[in-house]
């Protein structure tokens, strides 16, 4: 053991040991020069092909799922049983029931911390940070994380875009931007419910009555017609158009790009397995575009007023806008309209179905199935929100935002598995770990493991250097 | 007036890689020269560490060329001067003469050592921060960007040396300076790795660099305040030299000038970049070496000065012989100067299918309509092409579409000017458009506008702007040609804007206040802080001895908006061109500055004169530019041209704009669309060119129709993307145009059918092979109308329709 060493706790040893083995670092501290070493040989390491983010927007309550706090005070103690995983030393609420049983694959990251002022009021502005890796408001509107790992990796699909967002709603729509990158690497929104059975995405399919063949013989002639300006004559510009109506054609008419779509091929098993519900069979199409080749896919499943669940419509009266922004009557068994109510109207309880119930299905679902389809194995799966809930209760049974302390969980891409990192106090205030870890370090870790050298800065038009995730460091746990 | 200076990003544009691609050789024997010039004619050394870079130059035919490598320099007395290189530096006081020779040629400089026994110690402030420059140690990619690189932080290139002062001598547990012992400061181990450093090596023991560090440090490190300020700085020999072989390298000399009166060398402490290394590269001593024909320019800093030398590299190119031609006015005379200098030959002339195509286009958005076209190509006589441009001057749809252009950079949109008034706003720029409003008078109208916008549509201009900051901004951006933002929070990096300037500009707007949201209003009291000191900046065009003027604006826009003025004239010839040949002389047009020279300066320069003389007639501008050859080029380039972008020696293939492509399919199928549902404006004209507001439909969005949120026309991005070939092959606007403009081209005979859809489409017939496709085709089918739907969307989808070319 070394001197650092009696800083940390036995996982952050653990994590600590594991990653200097990997570097082949035991020295006494670190140094500036030093990290940056121990970056580039993690960046050796980096073993991410893909990245699906599951982005549960309006501040996940913390204290009611993945930090239990049975030892809270009475009257702000979530009513929900602390309950053991195969894991030693973690223990979930019981709305994780089903999660716990895949918790060997899993990371939870306790000592998520937002401190920079001003956003934690903002949701606008807290999923912004969450999306591009960086508090908002700088001189430059950064790009969505996504946006840049398009930009800088492609696609290993031609016919699917290299960033999507499912369904992606519209209040994420205003914060979700490509920043100074060329506006191709825009996330591609779905839009809709894929539990919809009429659910199809708008300008995958040809328009309108015209048949592949017709499609194909319209291009034919196209091609024999498209002679009077020829690539010789215009230059770049002239081909890349050439180039790009082939791959848009083959976007168009390929089979694929339909089936990666497609939830009727998935068997009704695998998605009963996920829940016949929104988030279930977004989290489910998640898994498709992955396995498909899609570089990076944000899930951002806020369910509908009128959705879907066990295959069969469903109207969530009063619940609006149902994100996880519990001002008010966070424990409802409905909806959280109260009278004299604040903003934590339009939702349901935490502990209902189209909230935790629907998520904690859903996640173990995705986990253990893309556990199965080996998948894991090169795809980084981040649960993530941009601040916890307050440890007290309010006077309208609900929880204010909360942001010295939240919880991100992780898996695959070589992130171990049962570990838990970090801790808070006994009632899920402040951390009491020496590890904190911002979004910012959240950022750094998926560029990281997609082998990304932050080192090299990107250039907006005007030449301005932009290094990505320049406040973050990789939460070396996670390597 | 102010010092454009610097850039480092200029778009590869400028080197033109000879078609035998080989290094420049060094012939032993050169002619001799004519005549001998050495720069500074006498030379005053006034301290131990003082020195001075010599250049000669020859005179070849009327030529200067450098000759500062080949010279011989002899010092008369070596107890008072030493010579090495052209470079004169002291060995004691007293006075000497330095031989400068070439040839059989000699030139004496009389040389004057004083102050060598006095001490002089290394100057912090003029000295140590631009050397950290210079190492790269305070760019924007280390240790100068906002947060610094590894826990250590510099300002950037050193505006603040208060910064600098406590991150070198104070933070780091003073690490960084060790007085005692100066080789073992973190400030010289790190960039010479003795220990790591993420930068890598920035030095070495045999820098001139280290040398004065080392010796700053082992000075005690000091940092006193400078009695007196450095006022700027001068390049010998001059702006711009031409180099061509045998003479491929060019000395350059950095004398920077104190409030003092005092001057001094400072080549040794100057930071020397080239903007094209493929033409010529530059070291740490300012000598320039070409590398390739091309332009490049080598900027300069020290401290907040930023200037630029302008190389020109030629070299003969194997097969260029130029074609004399008539150049019937200056534009063509001095394009055609430029292009014979690089030895770059020009395309022929286009035809009058592309030159309608094009030229309507241009200036009114529009294709033109079928019969306007026949009866231009029937038309024999020769001054048709320029007929055809005054005529589409004098169109109203001329005088919309500019304005639509102008619209967006003034971000006119009814989200910013509320009920009515962006309309208000969009129909006084078209109505000055139309009555061919003096662009002075253009630019004062809006700059001083005030009272409620629905009265006055030019007080719109400053309400949708709503900050001081932003008004700034973007009135440098499209009226100054000056990208600012970065002076905001320091001093510019590709530039010499510092935050100074930025301030005293910000001056002018810091009573500009709006009312209501909708009105301007002008404030008794408010002025722009200096952020770093909260000094009340001068207004700028103001005199230190002036008083409060009533409306600040007034004296801006009289600094601005007159004859004389160093960029109102040439920001706005530039823009037009830009507009007419898809690339602006300076480009990108709102981006002046000495490191990003115009391609063509004394093009620019003419034209800015003249549209000076013509009393700022936009119109006669556009009809002098229209009618010359050089806009009249085809865009079919040959050998000796077709690695030419700046230059315009062809014209450049461009994809239409949204607004362009939109109508242009409209007038191909012959049935237009109708503006998107929820379109943002109450005005339904029928071109998407013609009206006032973007409607920003799914297919206008794609192709790039800007949104009116920045003053830069780059918010038009013009690069093809993905989602412009799934509008094109998949989207609704040509899918539908194709299929309502099925019912009108079926009617006809197939042979008319395939004219006139060339002619609406390419203003052109057929040819017989084009003609024999298409008609085989609407023949073999058996569904008339699907074959004809089919073959409009084809045409539509050749990028013979989706460019101008």
């Amino acid at each position: 053991m070394d001197i650092l060493d009696r800083f940390l706790s036995p996982r952050q040893q653990d994590g600590r040991r594991r990653f200097l083995r990997r570097t082949g670092f035991g020295v006494l501290g670190w140094s500036a020069a030093e990290l940056v070493l121990l970056e580039q040989q993690v960046r050796a390491a980096g073993v991410a092909r893909r990245v699906l983010v599951l982005f549960e927007q309006g501040g996940v309550s913390h204290i009611d799922t993945w930090d239990p706090k049975p030892d809270a005070p009475t009257e702000h103690r979530s009513p929900f049983k602390t309950m053991s995983t195969p894991v030693d030393g973690l223990q979930v609420t019981e709305l994780l029931k089903q999660s716990s049983a895949v918790t060997r694959h899993l990371t939870v990251v306790r000592c998520m911390t937002q401190p920079t002022p001003g956003i934690g009021n903002s949701h606008p502005k807290g999923s912004q940070y969450v999306l591009s890796g960086e508090a908002p408001g700088g001189p430059i509107e950064m790009p969505d994380i996504g946006s840049v790992v398009a930009s800088l990796q492609g696609s290993d699909a031609p016919h699917l875009p290299g960033h999507v967002m499912l369904p992606g709603n519209s209040e994420q729509a205003g914060v979700s931007t490509p920043g100074f990158l060329s506006a191709a690497n825009t996330a591609f929104r779905t839009g809709g419910s894929p539990a919809d059975p009429k659910w199809t995405v708008p300008n995958l399919g040809l328009v309108g009555g015209i048949g592949a063949e017709r499609f194909t013989e319209r291009r034919k002639l196209l091609a024999s017609l498209d002679t009077g300006l020829l690539p010789a004559r215009g230059g770049k510009p002239v081909k890349a158009l050439g180039s790009l109506m082939d791959q848009a054609s083959d976007m168009l008419t390929n089979p694929l790009t339909r089936k990666a779509f497609d939830l009727s091929s998935e068997s009704s098993k695998v998605r009963e397995r996920y829940g016949l519900g929104h988030r279930g069979q977004c989290y489910l199409l998640a898994r498709k575009l992955i396995e498909s080749g899609v570089r990076f896919v944000t899930v951002d499943p806020r369910e509908p007023l009128n959705s879907y669940r066990d295959g069969k419509p469903v109207r969530f009266d009063g619940g609006g806008n149902m994100n996880w922004d519990h001002h008010d009557a966070i424990y409802s068994t409905s909806h959280t309209n109260i009278k004299g109510g604040g903003a934590g109207g339009g939702r349901w309880g935490i502990g209902t179905w189209p909230m935790m119930g629907s998520l904690d299905q859903a996640f173990s679902a995705l986990i253990s199935d893309m556990s199965d389809r080996g998948l894991l194995k090169d795809t980084l799966v981040c649960l993530v929100t941009e601040f916890g809930r307050t440890p007290k209760v309010n006077e309208r049974q609900g929880r204010d935002h909360w942001t010295p302390a939240f919880t991100f969980v992780f898996a695959g891409a070589g992130v171990p598995g049962g570990q838990v990192v970090g801790s808070t106090d006994k009632e899920g205030g402040y951390i009491t770990s020496s590890a904190a870890y911002t979004i910012d370090d959240y950022a750094a870790t998926v560029y990281e493991k997609l082998g990304i050298d932050r080192s090299k800065p990107l250039h907006t038009p005007v030449n301005r250097p932009i290094y990505l995730a320049a406040h973050g460091r990789p939460i070396p746990e996670l390597f | 007036m102010k010092r454009w200076r610097l850039a480092l990003l200029i778009p590869a544009l400028w080197s033109i890689p000879s078609p035998a691609a080989a290094a420049p050789t060094r012939p032993v024997a050169a002619p001799q020269p004519s005549e001998l010039r050495v720069v500074p004619a006498e030379v005053r050394l006034t301290s131990r560490r003082d020195y001075r870079q010599v250049v000669v130059s020859g005179l070849f035919g009327g030529e200067e060329r450098d000759l500062t490598q080949r010279a011989r320099f002899v010092s008369s007395d070596p107890k008072v001067i030493r010579v090495v290189g052209g470079r004169v530096e002291p060995a004691g006081d007293g006075s000497a003469t330095l031989a400068v020779r070439v040839g059989t040629l000699t030139r004496r400089v009389p040389v004057r050592v004083t102050g060598y026994s006095t001490p002089d110690p290394v100057r912090f402030h003029f000295e140590t921060i631009p050397l950290l420059t210079r190492q790269g140690c305070s760019s924007g990619s280390c240790h100068g960007s906002p947060r610094g690189r590894a826990g250590f932080s510099l300002s950037l290139y050193g505006y603040d040396p208060e910064i600098d002062r406590v991150s070198l001598t104070r933070d780091g547990y003073n690490r960084r300076i060790n007085v005692l012992e100066p080789s073992e400061s973190l400030l010289l181990k790190k960039p010479l790795l003795e220990v790591s450093h993420g930068g890598g090596k920035r030095l070495r023991k045999s820098d001139p660099a280290y040398r004065l560090l080392h010796e700053w440090i082992a000075e005690g490190a000091t940092v006193e305040k400078p009695a007196v300020t450095s006022t700027g700085i001068e390049i010998a020999p001059g702006p711009s030299r031409v180099l061509k072989a045998p003479y491929l390298t060019q000395q350059l000399c950095v004398v920077a000038r104190f409030s003092d009166g005092s001057s001094r060398d400072v080549t040794g402490v100057a930071t020397f970049e080239s903007t094209q290394p493929a033409v010529a590269v530059v070291d740490g001593a300012g000598l320039v070496t070409a590398r390739g024909r091309g332009q490049a320019a080598i900027s300069v800093r020290y401290l907040d000065f930023l200037s630029s030398a302008h190389i020109t590299m030629i070299e003969d190119v194997p097969g260029f012989a130029w074609k004399p031609e008539p150049e019937p006015g200056f534009i063509d005379r001095l394009v055609n100067t430029k292009l014979r200098q690089l030895q770059v030959l020009p395309s022929e002339i286009c035809t009058d299918s592309e030159f309608i195509r094009r030229v309507s286009l241009d200036l009114t958005g529009l294709l033109p309509q079928p019969d306007r076209t026949r009866r231009f190509l029937a038309d024999a006589s020769p001054d048709k092409r320029a007929r055809l441009v005054d005529e589409l001057l004098e169109t109203d749809a001329h005088a919309r579409f500019w304005a639509l252009k102008r619209a967006d950079l003034f971000r006119v949109t009814s989200g910013r000017l509320p009920n009515g008034r962006a309309d208000k706003l969009s129909e006084w720029i078209y109505e000055a458009n139309r009555t061919n409003l003096p662009y002075d008078r253009f630019a004062r109208t809006l700059l001083t506008a005030s009272g409620e916008s629905a009265d006055t549509p030019t007080a719109g201009y400053f309400v949708a702007i709503p900050t001081m900051e932003e008004r700034t901004e973007m009135t440098a951006q499209i009226f100054m040609g000056s990208r600012l933002e970065c002076a905001r929070c320091h001093n510019h990096p590709f530039e010499s804007w510092t935050m100074r300037d930025y301030y005293s500009l910000a001056a002018v707007f810091a009573r500009v206040q709006v009312a209501n949201k909708t009105a301007i209003r002008l404030a008794d009291s408010g002025d722009a802080l200096l952020p770093t000191t909260r000094e009340a900046m001068k207004p700028w065009g103001a005199k230190p001895s002036d008083a409060e003027p009533p409306d600040r604006r007034t004296a801006f826009v009289d600094w601005l908006a007159r004859a004389g003025n160093p960029v109102f004239a040439r920001v706005e010839v530039n823009r037009m061109w830009s507009e007419l040949f898809g690339r602006g002389i300076v480009d990108p047009v709102d981006d002046f500055r000495s490191t990003n020279p115009p391609s063509n300066a004394a093009l620019l320069d003419a034209l800015g004169l003249e549209f000076e003389r013509s009393g700022f007639d936009r119109r006669h501008m556009l009809r002098l530019i229209c009618r010359s050859r050089a806009y009249q080029r085809s865009s079919i380039t040959h050998r000796l041209n077709v690695a030419d972008e700046s230059l315009f020696s062809h014209a450049k293939v461009r994809l239409l704009t949204a607004e362009q492509l939109q109508d242009a399919i409209g007038l191909t199928s012959r049935r237009l669309p109708p503006p998107a549902p929820g379109s943002t404006s109450a005005d339904a004209r029928r071109y998407a060119t013609q009206r006032s507001a973007p409607e920003n439909s799914a297919f206008t969005l794609a192709f790039g129709q800007p949104k009116r949120e920045t003053a830069c026309t780059c918010e038009r991005s013009t690069e093809p993307t993905l989602l412009q070939a799934l509008e094109l092959l998949n989207g609704g606007t040509a899918f539908t145009a194709a299929t309502l403009g099925a019912d009108t081209y079926a009617a006809m005979t197939n042979d008319t059918l395939v004219r006139e859809l060339y002619l609406s489409a390419f203003c052109r017939d057929p040819s017989a092979a084009e003609l024999k496709t298409a008609l085989q085709h609407l023949s073999a089918s058996t569904d008339r109308k699907a074959a004809v739907v089919d073959l409009l969307w084809s045409i539509m989808n050749t990028r013979e329709f989706l460019f101008q070319h």
